[in-house]
């Protein structure tokens, strides 16, 4: 589904990513760990087709496809989704608007009429149960006055209407209270089939509990310098990364 | 300040202007008189003009205009003002064709005295001279000018008590190198509430110049909104004179939704003349292509204990040209003055110009006064955000913009009305 490699990028000039790889398969869920600026929000945005982002160097395939010959737009219409570790407050549209002229526009790339005014209500109704999402938030504009733990449920929230086949979650988990985080978890798990897949960013293995990955990477200085199994994750909780570090410098 | 007297050249472009004006009363024709001569002595401002800096006269000085006043069909186009199931919404309907009156409904407002501007009879209860161009434009602006010298049409309307539904006045404009000058005189009797709506339909226009002044009189405890839509085709000049007089304890609204056409100016002045007074004004615009918009202000304090809100908020891309001037008087014996003024712009691109002006000149000591102008950019955060959910770089900016000039919208009171607006601003 999604193959990297050696993928560099840099923003002003500054190299963040620095010959990164990864393989994702249809069905799979990763999880990508890793110390504060390592570089995994940027990886996230320059999937979702960030221009402030240069891809200097590597290639990106999303379904076979060169994804960076796509614009934002058409990855969203393409099955790409990014789960936004701060999402942004958008006063003025209101996330029922905004929702629906998302779900037209995807539809109006595959060639599809628009979504009918009852069908998109019954979706809404159906996809805000899955994350128990409380239906008044939906009536107020985008993100605005969320807490915290309300734009994440949001982020997922939509991520059920759009119904993506890669799906990027940028630390979803911070910040939402523990019965939230297993509403979540249980969202995105319901969500899951054999033909998407899933990419968690996360600094928790709490959150690997409930969404059990097939694999855990660790994204160090802009590379993944460690793959394993989820057990992986147990490690990295225990012994942080000095050990990855002190590894990597010994190789 | 006054420009170059050219008296041949406003001669010139007075007539045919005057040739096919039709006749009016004797007592009509004393009151325009001085703005007929007048108008020979002015000319029409250029670019050096301090209040005219940003928006062309040149093609309308240049045009030779004349009124038109063709049979009215019984049926109206279109509806001009949509609910939300596509149903015009029920208010009091008065046509003007091409600033003619015609006869479609307008002796229909129950308990109002309505009369047509051109045949005000002695009986008719309000003396016209006590209303009719009562007090000069602070720029002593030439259009207003034109308009009471050739005025074509229009209503005295006397406003008796509150209207239960809107009054929509109707601006049917057609034809080419044509000249409307609807003047609307609207005084109200003590704590009336009413709504006024003007629309305008230009679905055949070619070079027309609708310049209309329009003179409210708020009487005490009164509240009257007016809420313009300037929703043009190209190849419409637009100037609305819009002039406000507030008595004690008064409210009024004045609202300006501008978008489409080629060149909208309005010139808006609100003569506060009474203690207690609450004065808003609000604009909105999106300007497009080579377009023009132009808001002029002033809120003249002349009372003490009063409060003035104005906010103007849009955008302009292409080539597009906005500007805003706001001006707020507060007189010395204006103590106890809260006015505010914002105007925010959004520069959606490099070729696009906006000018903002907010001025204040006070003279009383005890005021409140706030004003505030910002011209900025589109969040990009914002539209990278809606992007990545699917939305094309076009509907995430109109939605954004929609969110932006939304908070202007938002003061208008009857809901069908809003909707009806935030709709052609792509909001909904
Ligand atoms: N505009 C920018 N200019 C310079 N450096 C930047 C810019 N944007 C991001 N960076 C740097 O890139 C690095 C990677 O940031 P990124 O947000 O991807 O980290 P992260 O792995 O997501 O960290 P965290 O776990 O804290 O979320 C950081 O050192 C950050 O300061
Ligand atoms: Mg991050």
């Amino acid at each position: 589904m999604l193959s990297i490699k050696n993928l560099h990028a840099s923003i002003e000039d500054k190299e963040i990513i620095k010959g990164l790889n990864l393989e994702v398969k249809a069905g799979e869920i990763h999880a990508i760990m890793g110390p504060n600026g390592a570089g995994k929000s940027t990886l996230s945005s320059i999937l979702a087709g960030n221009e402030d982002y240069e891809v200097t160097k590597g290639e990106i395939l999303f379904e076979g496809n060169d994804l960076t010959e796509l614009d934002t737009e058409e990855r969203a219409a393409e099955g790409l989704f990014l789960a936004f570790q701060y999402p942004v407050e958008i006063p003025g549209v209101s996330n029922m608007n905004f929702l629906r002229t998302a779900i037209n526009e995807i539809r109006k790339y595959k060639g599809q009429e628009d979504i009918k005014a009852k069908d998109f209500l019954a979706l809404v109704k159906e996809k805000s149960a899955l994350v128990e999402l409380n239906p008044d938030l939906l009536k107020r504009y985008v993100n605005e006055g969320f807490s915290g733990g309300e734009k994440k449920r949001n982020e997922i929230f939509q991520m059920a209407m759009l119904d993506p086949k890669l799906a990027i979650l940028d630390e979803t988990d911070s910040g939402l209270d523990i019965d939230a985080l297993r509403i979540v978890s249980n969202g995105v798990n319901k969500l899951r089939t054999p033909n998407n897949a899933t990419i968690v960013i996360t600094h928790y293995q709490r959150l690997l509990d409930y969404i059990v990955p097939d694999f855990v990477h660790v994204l160090y200085d802009g590379k993944i310098v460690k793959s394993g199994p989820k057990e992986l994750a147990l490690e990295l909780e225990e012994k942080g990364y000095d050990w990855i570090k002190e590894e990597l410098a010994t190789v | 300040m006054s420009a170059v007297i050219s008296a041949s050249k406003m001669e010139e472009f007075i007539s045919s202007i005057k040739n096919s004006n039709s006749p009016i009363t004797d007592e009509l024709e004393n009151l325009r008189t001085p703005f007929v001569n007048r108008l020979l002595d002015e000319n029409f401002p250029t670019t050096r003009d301090e209040y005219w800096k940003y928006i062309r006269t040149n093609k309308i000085a240049k045009s030779s205009y004349s009124f038109l006043n063709e049979e009215v069909s019984n049926t109206i186009s279109s509806a001009f003002v949509l609910d939300e199931e596509n149903k015009e919404i029920d208010a009091y309907k008065v046509v003007l064709k091409n600033g003619f009156n015609t006869a479609h409904d307008y002796n229909n407002l129950p308990n109002q005295s309505i009369a047509n501007i051109k045949e005000i009879t002695a009986c008719f209860s309000t003396e016209l001279a006590d209303y009719f161009a009562k007090e000069e434009d602070n720029d002593r602006n030439v259009f207003n000018t034109l308009n009471s010298a050739y005025f074509n049409g229009g209503f005295l309307i006397e406003l008796n008590e509150t209207l239960d539904k809107p009054l929509h006045i109707i601006h049917e404009i057609s034809g080419g190198d044509v000249i409307a000058q609807p003047r609307i005189i609207v005084t109200s009797k003590k704590s009336v509430e009413a709504t006024i709506i003007h629309t305008t339909v230009s679905d055949k226009a070619n070079n027309v110049l609708l310049n209309g002044t329009y003179e409210i009189f708020v009487a005490e405890n009164s509240n009257i909104s007016v809420i313009n839509i300037q929703n043009e085709r190209e190849g419409v000049f637009q100037v609305n004179n819009t002039q406000a007089h507030q008595e004690k304890n008064s409210t009024v609204s004045l609202h300006f939704y501008s978008l489409n056409g080629d060149w909208i100016r309005n010139n808006t002045n609100i003569l506060v003349n009474g203690e207690g007074c609450e004065s808003n004004l609000y604009g909105a615009y999106t300007a497009i292509n080579k377009q023009q918009i132009d808001n002029h202000t002033v809120v003249d304090h002349r009372k003490a204990n009063c409060e003035s809100n104005e906010l103007y908020k849009g955008t302009a891309t292409d080539k597009a040209t906005v500007t805003f001037n706001g001006k707020v008087f507060v007189r010395q014996d204006a103590q106890k003055i809260n006015a505010f003024q914002s105007n925010n712009n959004i520069l959606l691109s490099d070729d696009a110009t906006i000018n903002s002006k907010p001025e204040l000149e006070i003279y009383a000591d005890d005021v409140k006064c706030s004003h505030g102008s910002t011209t900025g950019q589109l969040d990009e955060e914002a539209l990278f955000y809606l992007r990545s959910r699917g939305l094309s770089p076009e509907s995430a900016n109109k939605l954004l913009v929609g969110a932006f000039v939304g908070e202007v919208i938002e003061n208008v009171k009857q809901d069908v009305v809003k909707h009806h607006i935030a709709q052609l601003f792509g909001l909904e």
